[in-house]
């Protein structure tokens, strides 16, 4: 997805992706970013601890954690909310 | 609560859809009909009435101008948004929270990045209706000024079908323009709730 996203969606998109380990490259490619700005987001939710690292010999494996279930479900409440509350367009 | 989301997301959808289908159909109609007017404008400068034809064949080709910008702008928007409606059409069972909102993401993204060019396309089906229905004017006039001519052939008639033809793409053009411009305000609306939900959502990223 090359469309303009903020931080807080991209978040969402590594963490739902992350729900079973990843590899870093996996989720860069996935959720189109590049190596740079991957690092710093995947750094980010690390810290927050909604990601841990495991490290399997040279690879490491990216997991969402259970904290990370918080933001996850108040993201996805306000975003439906979005179709849900505020009259849509119809023909 | 997914379920009436997902019925206002397919609906939104299709509604989008069909809205830039029908508006490709009405730009590839404008690009036709706006060449076809501009060489038979230029092809009877030769028989009269040349203010006439010159300012008919100057506003064709404002208008085939304007359906080639139409259809290329349309197709920029539709080809996001086709891939979406291709996944919730294959997607059989019931959609989970998850898959929902990663489609109302990527919505929401494909509004961000095409807000200025819906906006140009409102401005242009709104010139290219006026302008389709500036030539059904001419269309008429050119008509009435032939049937008064008493040597005039059966062909005296067709100004008058090529007027219905302008007016209806031109009262066509006005109506999604109107479209338009309830999809930007339902979706205007929507961004500004992104906008508040980021505070929220920054708030409980700090909390922890």
């Amino acid at each position: 997805m090359t469309e303009r996203r903020t931080p807080y969606e991209i978040y969402w998109e590594i963490l739902v992706y992350c729900k079973t380990p990843r590899a870093f490259t996996a989720i860069i490619n996935r959720c189109d970013l590049n190596s740079k700005t991957g690092q710093d987001y995947i750094s980010f939710l690390c810290v927050k601890g909604y990601l841990s690292r495991t490290v399997d010999g040279e690879k490491s494996w990216y997991t969402t954690t259970e904290k990370a279930g918080e933001y996850l479900s108040l993201f996805t409440e306000l975003y439906q909310k979005l179709f849900d509350t505020i009259p849509g367009f119809r023909l | 609560m997914t379920d009436e989301t997902l019925s206002q997301f397919k609906n939104e959808l299709n509604s989008f859809f069909v809205l830039f289908i029908l508006n490709v159909v009405f730009g590839a109609l404008a690009i036709a009909f706006g060449m076809q007017f501009m060489i038979a404008s230029v092809m009877g400068l030769a028989e009269g009435e040349i203010p006439l034809r010159v300012l008919t064949g100057a506003i064709s080709l404002a208008v085939f101008g304007l359906g080639l910008s139409w259809v290329l702008s349309s197709v920029k928007v539709l080809e996001g948004t086709t891939e979406i409606r291709r996944e919730y059409r294959e997607y059989t069972g019931p959609v989970p929270d998850e898959i929902l909102t990663g489609w109302i993401v990527r919505l929401t993204a494909q509004y961000r990045e095409n807000r200025k060019t819906i906006r140009r396309m409102t401005v242009i089906c709104a010139l290219g209706g006026c302008a389709f229905l500036a030539i059904g004017v001419l269309n008429l006039i050119q008509g009435i000024t032939w049937t008064a001519d008493p040597n005039a052939s059966w062909t005296q008639g067709l100004p008058f079908i090529a007027a219905g033809i302008n007016i209806t793409i031109g009262l066509a053009s006005l109506l999604f323009c109107g479209y338009f411009r309830r999809y930007s305000a339902a979706w205007d609306l929507r961004l500004d709730e992104t906008a508040r939900s980021e505070t929220i959502l920054s708030q409980t990223l700090e909390q922890q």
